[in-house]
């Protein structure tokens, strides 16, 4: 990527139509690059198109809520063991005041500086140090832990920092209390793996796209204004529309009113299984988007209408250990009128607001039916 | 005797697809009805779908395309900056 290379969540977008919390975390990371004094001079400057626009999805990547990625930002590298697949996320940089929910104030940018200079550089050092982490393995003992894979990352994160440990405390090149820093960073921060999770998932998005005929649904992502699908045998094109509301629970004083339409890449972990599809997993998760631990079992249900196989490794106990639905067939969506559910946290409208919330949402119809009809015009 | 000839000896259980009103009303007569949760496809969806279901091809392109999906082993290799690794 270019200097001037800003990646963001969901399909394409111009600043002129993007949402309060887009363009915060826009602001945000335009601050933390130093391309702007203050947030007046970054928006001015955007609005200039100063800074080139470009989904992740474009770059091999995948963000969290706005997802915005920098150049100067320190990114997982994962890999495909089985293939040659590669993707790449940001760091998680935790809940509350943060950039990937449009918030820019003096913290967000200083903890973005502290990624950027002391957590990428140490875990870094402790990958070098103790090899590659197999990432598909900690996200199938943590679905028997109680998480969901997109907003209940308690196991996963837990898992993940044993597996680190050994290297952390005595095997990476780094100075201790860098490392001890580090350690607590992950500790207090339930989400750290949602972005790790994310990757997964867009690799193997990655390798399912581009047969030709498939209905496979390989992209789900929204960017505040938009909605969008991609299907694996229609390739690189978007199905758009409208980014619907989330329906959710309202942090402190926050209500509906106070949130951004639906916003993040973080639905790709719903296209492989995770998420909403792997609900019934973690019933403890409606204590943060809401419902019933009865409902997060029925969720999970309904989306084996629509999904064409069972995953391999990601087992729910509760199904007696049946994998979870995975692969969404957009031509069953349309047939049947079941539509895929998703877990997702709510950010606020106002630019530099930060997370309001977290809910349940629907993928929009629409978006399925313009990927059918360009799929069937791929036919000869 | 066929089972056809049994119709009126035993008493008929309706299955019923689509919207509500003729199985509601079958109930309220007394009669055991089976609701198949059924509905048309997206409006403007129709020729797609037809043409898909003829042409055949998309079943095993799905079996392809999830078996992708399913066969990817992903690890965490390594932490960089992101000019210097991400594709252009």
């Amino acid at each position: 990527m270019t200097d001037r290379a800003f990646l963001h969540a969901g399909p394409p977008l111009e600043w002129e139509r993007a949402s309060g919390p887009m363009q915060g975390a826009i602001i945000g990371a335009m601050l933390y690059e130093g391309l702007a004094d203050d947030p007046e001079d970054a928006a001015a400057k955007a609005a200039r198109g100063e800074i080139e626009l470009s989904p992740c999805h474009h770059h091999g990547a995948v963000g969290p809520m706005a997802g915005v990625t920098s150049p100067s930002m320190p990114v997982a590298v994962l890999n495909d063991a089985a293939g040659d697949g590669v993707s790449y996320s940001t760091l998680n940089e935790g809940l509350g005041k943060v950039l990937r929910y449009g918030a820019f104030g003096p913290e967000v940018v200083n903890r973005l500086r502290w990624m950027g200079s002391v957590l990428g550089p140490v875990l870094g050092a402790v990958l070098k140090s103790r090899g590659p982490v197999d990432l598909q393995s900690l996200i199938a003992q943590a679905l028997q832990m109680g998480d969901d894979g997109h907003n209940r990352n308690r196991a996963v994160t837990s898992l993940f920092l044993r597996e680190i440990g050994g290297a952390l405390v005595d095997g990476a090149d780094a100075p201790v209390d860098q490392r001890a820093e580090v350690f607590k960073f992950i500790d207090g921060n339930d989400h750290f793996m949602l972005n790790l999770v994310m990757a997964a998932s867009k690799l193997g998005s990655d390798a399912a796209a581009g047969v030709p005929a498939s209905s496979l649904v390989t992209v789900m992502a929204r960017n505040g204004t938009d909605f969008g699908v991609r299907l694996s045998g229609t390739g690189d094109q978007w199905f758009i529309a409208p980014a619907p509301p989330v329906e959710g629970l309202y942090l402190g004083s926050y209500t509906e009113d106070d949130a951004s339409p639906d916003i993040g890449d973080s639905t790709i972990t719903e296209v492989v299984g995770l998420g909403g599809f792997a609900m019934a997993a973690a019933p403890a998760i409606v204590g943060f988007v809401g419902g019933t631990a009865a409902g997060a079992v029925r969720r999970t249900l309904a989306m084996y209408e629509i999904t064409m196989a069972e995953h391999p490794m990601y087992q729910i106990p509760m199904l007696e250990f049946r994998g979870t639905p995975t692969g969404i067939d957009a031509a069953r969506v349309i047939r049947t009128g079941v539509m895929p559910q998703i877990n997702t946290g709510v950010a606020g409208k106002v630019p530099g607001t930060g997370m309001v919330g977290a809910g349940l949402v629907e993928a929009p119809m629409e978006c399925f039916a313009q990927g059918i009809n360009a799929l069937a015009a791929t036919l000869p | 005797m066929s089972d056809l000839n049994q119709l009126l000896d035993n008493d008929p259980i309706v299955a019923t697809a689509g919207t509500d009103m003729l199985a509601d009303s079958i109930e309220q007569q007394g009669s055991a009805v089976v609701r198949a949760d059924w509905r048309p496809p997206a409006a403007g969806t129709e020729a797609a779908l037809a043409a898909l279901a003829t042409d055949g091809r998309m079943k095993d392109a799905n079996a392809t395309a999830v078996g992708r999906m399913l066969a990817v082993r992903p690890h965490l290799v390594d932490v960089a900056i992101a000019r210097d690794v991400s594709p252009t």
